[in-house]
């Protein structure tokens, strides 16, 4: 074996060589990297009395947490506006929907389901979809589920 | 086509099967259990990058950790404009750089030899017969090699990024990196000729 067949053979080892280090590692690297900030912005909730402020991370958690429960959809991003005073002035989802899958009915099932999980989180009891601005924005389809 | 109403949860799923993509987004919602795929999945080869990049275990350990403390971070602006395992490493590759410095400034560097200088049985024979193996032999070759010709052959030979890619996770062009490229390969396989 010549020297340049001797560097791809220790290529390949290394490709295929898990450090010792990293085993002991990896259950902290993710403890340690999920308490890491996100920078966000504050949403005024309600509470009976009080004031209440949610970060926007948090709504938008809830509301992606909501529509896993979806089928035949898959979210893509969510994002908060507010107006200046922190409120909650429009809730954008962005999805891709399984191909063949009816686009309305499922994008009105995305919004009643969004605005439901904005209203728990934030305090409010009043109708949520009348309150709060949902849009809807289909922006792909595929045939293919694991891409959901 | 219809999938059971029950959800999406990587609960019982292969997780093989969930591209980067769908986790990254998945992540960018705060889906810990997506984030920890993408952990287990690209985890391995960022320390083994940082590892031989740094060579000291204290500084890989803080370097993953940041790197991926990083993308938690910032995986809701991850736009998949490259792919997640590039952006991972132009993290990775970023903090390696910043402990690279933050070195410089409290020790001496060691001077790059020059490939016709190397003592070509500083590696000896013997000695790597006695106590070390071929893995330990491209360690210390690779310890020799400047940053940036060490880096892009990490990144081309071993993790199998495009010269594109390494463009990218470098901040350099393609035409560095195939000259880096280049002078690794001489210096790793004059190396080699020592190594039996």
């Amino acid at each position: 074996m010549n020297a340049e067949q001797r560097l791809t053979q220790a290529a390949r080892t290394l490709r295929e060589h898990t450090d010792s280090g990293w085993v002991a590692l990896r259950d902290d690297v993710v403890a340690v990297a999920v308490r890491a900030f996100r920078p966000s912005a504050p949403v005024r909730g309600s509470l009976p009395g009080a004031e209440l402020f949610v970060a926007s991370t948090v709504v938008v958690a809830r509301v992606g947490a909501t529509l896993a429960a979806v089928p035949d959809v898959g979210v893509l991003r969510i994002t908060c506006t507010t107006t200046a005073d922190d409120d909650l002035d429009r809730l954008t989802v962005e999805v891709i929907a399984l191909y063949g899958t009816p686009l309305v009915p499922l994008a009105d099932e995305v919004r009643r389901l969004a605005a439901a999980a904005v209203a728990e989180t934030l305090g409010l009891t009043d109708p949520p979809v009348d309150r709060i601005r949902v849009d809807v924005s289909v922006q792909d389809v595929t045939p293919d589920p694991r891409l959901l | 086509m219809r999938r059971e109403a029950a959800g999406r949860t990587l609960l019982g799923m292969d997780t093989d099967e969930i591209p980067d993509e769908v986790l990254a987004r998945r992540a960018a919602l705060l889906d810990r259990a997506a984030f920890r795929v993408i952990v287990d999945r690209h985890g391995p080869s960022l320390y083994r990058y940082a590892r031989r990049m740094l060579d000291d275990p204290q500084d890989t350990e803080d370097c993953v950790q940041e790197a991926f403390a990083a993308a938690w971070t910032s995986l809701p602006q991850f736009a998949g404009r490259s792919s997640l395992r590039t952006w991972l490493f132009a993290i990775t590759a970023h903090k390696v750089r910043s402990l690279q410095r933050r070195r410089a400034r409290t020790a001496l560097p060691l001077p790059f030899v020059p490939v016709e200088e190397v003592d070509r049985h500083a590696i000896d024979p013997e000695r790597s017969a006695e106590g070390t193996d071929l893995l330990d032999a491209l360690n210390a070759a690779l310890r020799e090699l400047p940053p940036g010709p060490r880096s892009t052959w990490l990144l081309r030979e071993v993790e199998g990024l495009s010269y594109d890619q390494i463009a990218e996770v470098s901040g350099t062009t393609t035409s560095t990196v195939r000259g880096q490229l280049h002078r690794a390969r001489g210096h790793l396989i004059q190396r080699m000729e020592a190594w039996r």
